[in-house]
């Protein structure tokens, strides 16, 4: 009982110096996990459809117009643009795209080392890729499940760098020394410190049970699952603590 | 992925696509609550969080009080699969349509503009899915929102 009273009571701290930190900044971006397929730069929305990458521009808000397609490949399940391009994770690898005119995407190089239809971001000029070997109909090459890490400092020259074993990865997230990797197999999130941006190294895991993506919205991480969120404030990154779960069943 | 094999069988348990017309597509609606399902997408806009429901819609979540998130109501959007979000504008698919929904009054969002007509079909088989399935037909003005159990005659589709 005492130690459920002391737990209360750390809790009703815990909001009290949680209300100066509340998520109420106005931002006009929107900020995406790392399972999309639109995302947003400046005037122009970058969109997966089926086989093409698609450039809609949308400095008129309200009235988007289809400035340009170019053919990818089928089974593209994520885009993330980095920079002046953009990274497409493919069913047979990693695309890279130059959008220096912005309109006018040029199919730069693809990284045909791996197949999975699994997530990619962008870091410290390496790119970070989950390849899940269950995932059913996405091409089941991979012999096990890892974390991919490319260095991607010349564009024009990806190298494969580093591959670190996971069980069941999906998304992903990133910000300053840390990867945060949704792991299924592990139920829960993996914590990498990657301040040697090639060398990914586990520090320690995020419970939670069928975890699919992460937004990193700083000091607080929401990670979400098939039927429900929750949220952690990962102010101090290996001390990551439970702020509250959201369910709608 | 699809094969056709030699033996088909006649009676087969597998998964049947579910259909909408594109004018049934079209029916946006800003509803209740709807509990979460097969939640894919995540995106985060101010203190909103927006959760994509496979091919029906996206919850709308506010989080600004992080210790308790309150739902704020769903967005029926049929065969909806990605969204994005910039200067109160939520872009997202609706079958094969894109639409621009105004979300600066969050309880009243509203469609702005529909580009019709401007994607491709992309389901093509249920995903984590290994089985007999009736192959999906996009002909005749009908989109594929989801997938149920049935018994198949004669299949021609299998993953």
């Amino acid at each position: 009982m005492k130690k459920i009273i002391l737990f209360s009571f750390i809790i009703a701290i815990f909001s009290c110096s949680k209300q100066s930190a509340n998520l109420s900044n106005e931002n006009t971006k929107g900020k995406n996990g790392s399972l999309t397929r639109f995302a947003i730069k400046d005037n122009f929305m970058y969109a997966i459809d089926l086989n093409y990458l698609k450039v809609y521009d949308i400095s008129n808000q309200d009235e988007p117009i289809l400035r340009n397609k170019i053919k990818v490949d089928y089974g593209i399940e994520t885009i993330s643009i980095y920079g002046n391009y953009v990274y497409l994770g493919a069913v047979d690898g990693v695309y890279i795209i130059d959008i220096k005119n912005p309109s006018s995407p040029v199919e730069l190089e693809k990284i045909e080392h791996h197949v999975s239809c699994d997530p990619v971001i962008v870091l410290h000029n390496r790119a970070y890729s989950t390849q899940r070997t269950n995932a059913i109909g996405c091409g089941n090459i991979w012999t096990q499940s890892v974390l991919a890490v490319y260095d991607v400092v010349d564009p024009q020259k990806p190298t494969l760098i580093n591959s670190i074993s996971m069980e069941q990865p999906y998304g992903l997230a990133g910000e300053n020394n840390w990867l945060f990797v949704c792991d299924e197999g592990k139920n829960g999130v993996v914590i990498f410190d990657i301040s040697d941006p090639s060398n990914p190294v586990e520090k320690g895991l995020i419970e939670m049970e069928q975890p699919r993506d992460i937004i990193l919205t700083y000091p607080y991480m929401i990670i979400s699952s098939k039927t429900s969120f929750k949220i952690f404030n990962y102010s101090n990154v290996l001390q990551t603590t439970y702020v509250s779960t959201f369910e709608l069943n | 992925m699809m094969s056709c094999g030699k033996e088909i069988p006649l009676m087969v348990k597998g998964q049947k696509p579910i259909y909408m017309s594109l004018s049934e597509l079209q029916n946006f609606q800003q509803v209740a609550p709807q509990p979460i399902q097969n939640s894919g997408k995540s995106l985060l806009y101010n203190q909103y969080l927006f959760l994509s429901e496979l091919n029906k819609g996206i919850h709308i979540i506010d989080i600004s009080d992080t210790l308790h998130p309150v739902k704020i109501s769903f967005l029926q959007i049929p065969g909806n699969k990605d969204m994005s979000a910039q200067d109160n504008r939520l872009y997202a698919d609706n079958g094969p349509d894109l639409i621009v929904l105004d979300i600066s009054e969050i309880h009243t969002v509203q469609i702005v503009t529909r580009i019709k007509n401007t994607f491709l079909p992309s389901e093509y088989a249920p995903t984590d899915y290994s089985g007999y399935f009736e192959c999906a037909d996009y002909s005749n003005g009908k989109w594929l929102v989801g997938w149920q159990e049935s018994e198949l005659s004669n299949p021609k589709c299998k993953k």
